[in-house]
Parts: structure tokens; sequence; C-alpha cells
């Protein structure tokens, strides 16, 4: 009943800051919805006392601290609590008809971009968080590649959130053919306990390609739950690159539609934990069409009290020929009272599977390995480090973005050192 | 200093069983000690517990470096006194290549004289030369997927990068065909000086017609059974162990 009220007076706000009736619209009808809706119902994570059903948005624009962005980058965009802050985009790409800018800004300036796509589509299945989601997101980002237009330097979006809840939103458009390395870093400005609702959406269109780098190190009291989804046109291509390393309790779920013919996805995972965090951590790969293809490799490293739960999830739906799919997922623990459950998942409807298979290992140091390094005058922890660092490495060895290898180097480092 | 290693009355057990029965050996600087004997003496026992494995559990007798007892130390805090082991049998480490491994260990070996990058790709490059090692070597993954021999000869190699004070060499000639043994032995040689003691152990002679000792030291029974110059290598190559059981003492002669 309260949350009626913060609803309506939430609507109207947006009605009255001038938000386009599409919009109302669309968070109206997904309010209708929420009232049936229960929280998602997770395997292993019990996230009933998580409270992130209490999320709210924020009031207004967060006055933040000025946040340094990669002067490299030929784009980049930098948001607090979902508010453009400070946003770049190179001449050459501005004239090729490039976006890149706050969700709030793209609603308002193109909204022909922004309504076939946002919200159209379920976020995930059907649960209260979802829901609210689609209520009350606020604020984010807009990556907008037209058609055929390729952007060869990585394109970076840094999300900053800190001292209110939020509920930002990540659009990602490439038309047909076009071509873009997108690195998404999820940060906290402060360690304020927050609750995140936060949600990607990306559509690839026909042949389209999306590396898709995401870092999240929120700080470790922030509640986090973050779907992340991609819907894959003909020939289409996706490579997720999946840092998870922040929050304190977080759930998160990073899937493909794979909707046209032909189209392939990659995902390579790093997820650690330490001190007392708990995470649901999903990769999902939807084969919805034939003759695509589907890969997953995750590795995890845990420590200390943390907790897992690890999903790899293939469906390869009747009609869907000649699909291919692989899982692979591995978890490295490095003290005896972390948990880690891998649940390795494949539904497969269709009689005509080119391959399809999984494999799931969860493993401790090996005390002779430590032995040899620790021999040549190496610190246990340097040598954890050693050895983590090589237990990571068949990702890392796939990760073409030095500033992302570094990054997994930098948090494992800081997940040992706990 | 000239480095001393002095090992006085050691007995060592693995779950609860004993293997070295109060052995006593004194090595300095500049001098090479064989210790040899027939398999399952103890050789490889006295290796791995000089450098600290964690299955070893000494239950009497002390380890001395420079006068310094270190049992009961980690495998780590020994190397920083100076002490390596060269493995019998080393742990293969995928994803982290020889060079990284490498370097971590020097710089944790000196902390505090970071040694720049250049600096030590430079000596890295100058030893892996001394011991006819090809430059990708040190991009590769630690031991993973190395022979038998390539194995050896990185042991051999981390100590001439590692330049320790007193150096344990376990069966480093096995496995190797004659051209690696002089490669390996010739490196030994070169990094031998009055600021390194080496402790060769092995139970073929064939290594020592390389690196010659000075002192040969026969195991047996976990205890030190003979002791002598190079000659009496030559001895057990020509007469092999058993007169020394009846010999040099009665009581081990079956």
């Amino acid at each position: 009943m309260a949350q009626t009220l913060v609803h309506n007076a939430y609507v109207e706000a947006c009605r009255k800051r001038g938000e386009p009736a599409w919009l109302v619209g669309r968070r109206a009808d997904a309010w209708q919805a929420a009232s049936d809706l229960a929280l998602p119902k997770l395997e292993k994570t019990i996230i009933e006392r998580w409270g992130l059903e209490k999320v709210l948005p924020g009031t207004a624009p967060t006055e933040g601290t000025p946040l340094s962005r990669d002067s490299k980058a030929g784009a980049s965009l930098v948001t607090v609590n979902g508010w453009e802050q400070d946003a770049h985009i190179d001449q050459a790409l501005r004239t090729q008809g490039v976006l890149l800018m706050s969700l709030e800004r793209a609603v308002a300036e193109h909204p022909e971009i922004v309504e076939p796509y946002l919200l159209t589509r379920p976020l995930a299945p059907d649960h209260l968080l979802a829901a609210l989601h689609r209520t009350y997101l606020q604020g984010g980002h807009l990556l907008y590649v037209p058609a055929g237009v390729e952007i060869d330097l990585p394109v970076e979006m840094v999300s900053a959130l800190g001292g209110q809840d939020a509920y930002p939103h990540t659009l990602v458009v490439l038309e047909r053919g076009a071509r873009a390395t997108l690195v998404h870093t999820e940060l906290s400005i402060d360690e304020s306990p927050i609750g995140v609702n936060s949600a990607v959406e990306a559509y690839l269109g026909e042949g389209a390609f999306l590396r898709y780098a995401v870092v999240q190190k929120l700080a470790s009291q922030v509640r986090a739950f973050q779907p992340r989804l991609a819907h894959l046109d003909r020939d289409a291509r996706i490579e997720w690159i999946v840092v998870q390393a922040g929050g304190g309790r977080v759930v998160t779920t990073n899937q493909t539609l794979l909707e046209g013919e032909g189209a392939s996805a990659e995902s390579y995972a790093v997820f650690l934990g330490a001190g007392h965090q708990i995470l649901d951590f999903q990769t999902k790969m939807n084969h919805l069409a034939s003759h695509t293809t589907s890969d997953i490799d995750s590795k995890g490293v845990m420590t200390d009290e943390a907790k897992a739960a690890y999903t790899g999830f293939t469906e390869i739906r009747k009609g869907a020929h000649g699909c291919a799919s692989w899982q692979k997922e591995k978890t490295l623990m490095l003290s005896d009272s972390c948990r880690v459950d891998l649940i390795p998942a494949l539904w497969i409807y269709d009689d005509d599977v080119q391959k399809a298979g999984h494999a799931a290992a969860a493993g401790q140091v090996n005390p002779e390995q430590l032995y040899y390094l620790m021999s040549r005058g190496i610190r246990q922890k340097d040598a954890l480090l050693l050895l983590v660092t090589g237990f990571l490495a068949t990702i890392l060895d796939r990760i073409p973005l030095a500033q992302i290898r570094d990054q997994i180097a930098e948090l494992a480092k800081e997940t040992i050192a706990r | 200093m000239r480095p001393s290693l002095e090992i006085r009355n050691l007995h060592v057990s693995i779950d609860d069983k004993e293997i070295l029965s109060g052995v006593n050996l004194a090595i300095k600087g500049g001098e090479v000690h064989a210790i040899m004997g027939p398999n399952g003496t103890g050789k490889s026992t006295l290796a791995s517990t000089l450098m600290g494995h964690p299955r070893y559990q000494v239950t009497e007798g002390e380890i001395l470096i420079d006068g310094q007892n270190i049992v009961g130390m980690k495998p780590d805090q020994r190397a920083r006194l100076g002490l390596f082991l060269a493995m019998q049998y080393p742990q293969e480490l995928s994803g982290v290549t020889t060079g990284n491994f490498l370097r971590t260990a020097v710089m944790s070996l000196h902390p505090e004289h970071p040694m720049p990058v250049l600096e030590f790709h430079k000596l890295l490059t100058e030893k892996m030369k001394l011991l006819d090692i090809e430059p990708n070597f040190a991009q590769r993954y630690l031991n993973e997927g190395f022979s038998g021999g390539e194995k050896k000869r990185n042991e051999i190699l981390q100590m001439a990068v590692l330049a320790p004070r007193l150096a344990v060499l376990d069966e480093i000639d096995s496995g190797l065909d004659i051209d690696a043994v002089k490669i390996v032995a010739n490196g030994v040689n070169t990094l031998l000086s009055e600021n390194m003691g080496v402790m060769i152990i092995t139970h073929y002679e064939r290594i020592l017609r390389y690196v010659r000792p000075h002192f040969v030291h026969i195991l047996l029974g976990g205890k030190v059974a003979v002791s002598g110059g190079p000659e009496l290598a030559d001895e057990l190559e020509a007469r092999g162990y058993d007169w020394i059981k009846t010999e040099a003492d009665p009581a081990l002669a079956e």
C-alpha cells in the first residue's frame, strides 16, 4: 500500500518532468503487472530478506565528485546514479550518427531511437524485481551505432552509484552490420549500503557485432539485482566479458537470446567472492533459431566466507536445428568456509543438435604448487595470487582488452588480500 | 660472509614413520657435497626437509643457516635466507609464465632493491644463454608441457637467476641425456664460488664426473654411513653399495 503511494507519486513526477506519454504508460503497465508478481525463485540463493523489493528510485540528480574518464576512448560517458555527468564523443563518430548519452537525454532528444526498443521486451522471466525495474527505471545510458558503422576504439561507460538507491538502465542498439566494443564499469562513489536494480538491454541487428565488457565493482554493502540481456538478430555476434567482483549481495543474469539464424554468442565470466559476499550468478543462452552457437567459459575464485551459486543455462528450443553449445565452469576455493554451487543446465528440445555439453569443476589450491612457489622465496599471498592468475589465465588470454585484464588482476589481488 | 649450512642430529618422520635418524652434515660456500645412496634411504626426504615441505616432520635436531635454526620456518623464509632446492619433480603451473614467476621470485628475495624490468630481462637472457635455453622459454607457462630435460634445466635456470647461497640439487641428473647433464653441470660449475655451497643428491655417479664434489657422503638407513673425498664416488661406481653396508656399519647389513 505504501509502495502504491510511492509509485503514484513517482509516475506523477516523471510526467511533470516532461517524460513522454509512451514511457509513462510503459511504467504504469509494468506497475499494474507487479502487484501479482513475487520475488524470483532461485535454486540455491535465498533473497527474501535482502529487501530488493524495497529499493526505491532516487529523487534528484546527485551532486557527484567529478570522475575522470579515459581520455583515449573515442567515446565515453560517465553517469552518477544514472544522471549524466560527463559525455564525450569524437566528431568523426558523431558525424556517422553514433549516439552516446544518458538515457534521460536520449528519451528527450532521440525518442525515435529509444521508443522502439526500451522496455518493449521482457527483461527476465516475469517476477517482481523485473517489474519494479520497468516501473522505476531512472537514468542510465544509451549507446546507438547506426547500420554499417564500425567503432574501432572501445566505448567507455562508467556508471557510478552511491548515496541513494538506484534504477539505472542501459540500452545498447547496434543496427545491421554495426560493430562496437563497450566497456562498462559499475562502481560506488561511497560505502553507502544502497539497493540497486539495474538492467542492460542490448539489441544487435543482422550481422552486428558487440563486445560487451562489464566490470561490477560496487561497494561491499550494496545489494543488487542486475539482469543483462541481449537480443541477437540473424548472424549477429556478441562477446560477453563479465567481471563480477563487487557488492555484498548480488543476483545477476547475463542472458543471450539467439533469435536470428546463424547468431552466435561467447561468454567469458570471472566472478570473485570474498568476505561475506553472497552471489547468484547466471549465464544463459537461449537458442531460438537454427544454426546458432554459444560458448560459455566461466571461472570463479572464492575465499573467506563468501557464497556463490553459479548457473550455466543453455536452452535449445524445438525447431532450432543444427545448434552448437558448450559450457565450462570452474571455481577455485581458497578458504575452508567459502562455498560454491555450480549448476550446469542443458535444456535441449530439438533432435538435430550439432554439439551440446558442459563441464563443471570446483577445486582447491594444490599444496604442492604452493610449496614450489614459496620455495623460491615468494610469500604465501603472492604465491596464491600467481596461482589465481594462472587459474584465470585461460579466460584472461581470451580478453583482448588490456585494461580489463589489468583490472581483473587488480580485483583478484584485492580478493586475496581481504 | 661465507655461507654455512649445518645439519645437526636431524630426525625426520613422514606420517609418524621415521625416515631420517640423526643426520649430521656441514657445508660451506665454495664446497660441493654429494649425497649418495640407494633408493629409499632418505635422500629426497633430506632435500624436502631442508626446504620446509609441510609433509615432513622434524622430530629432533637442527638445521642451521649461518648459525640460525630454520626448523619451523616456511619455505619462503628459508629461500630468503639463501636456500634453494632444485626439485626432483618440479610442479607444472598453467597460466603462469616462467618469466613472470621468476620476476616475482626475484622481487620477493630482494624487496629492498626492486630490479628494473630491463635489468631482469638482461639477467634472464644471460642465464638462459649459459644453459643453452631457447629465448621463448620465458613466455611458456611454468613447466607446462616441458620435457623431463627441460624441467631440470629450468630448475638450474632458476638457481642461476635467483643466485642462492646454498643450493640443494635433488636428482638433477635423472632423466637427462649426457649432453643435458654436461650443460647442467657446466651451469653449476659456472655459478660455483665462495658465495655458494652446493649439495648434489644423486644415486648415479655420472653427474659427479662433470661436477667434481669435494666431499661425498653415503646415506644409508637414514644416517650418513660414510663420508669421504671424491674417490668415494669412484669406489661406489666400481663396487656398488653393498660393501658399505658390511664394512662401514655391520648393523645395516641384512
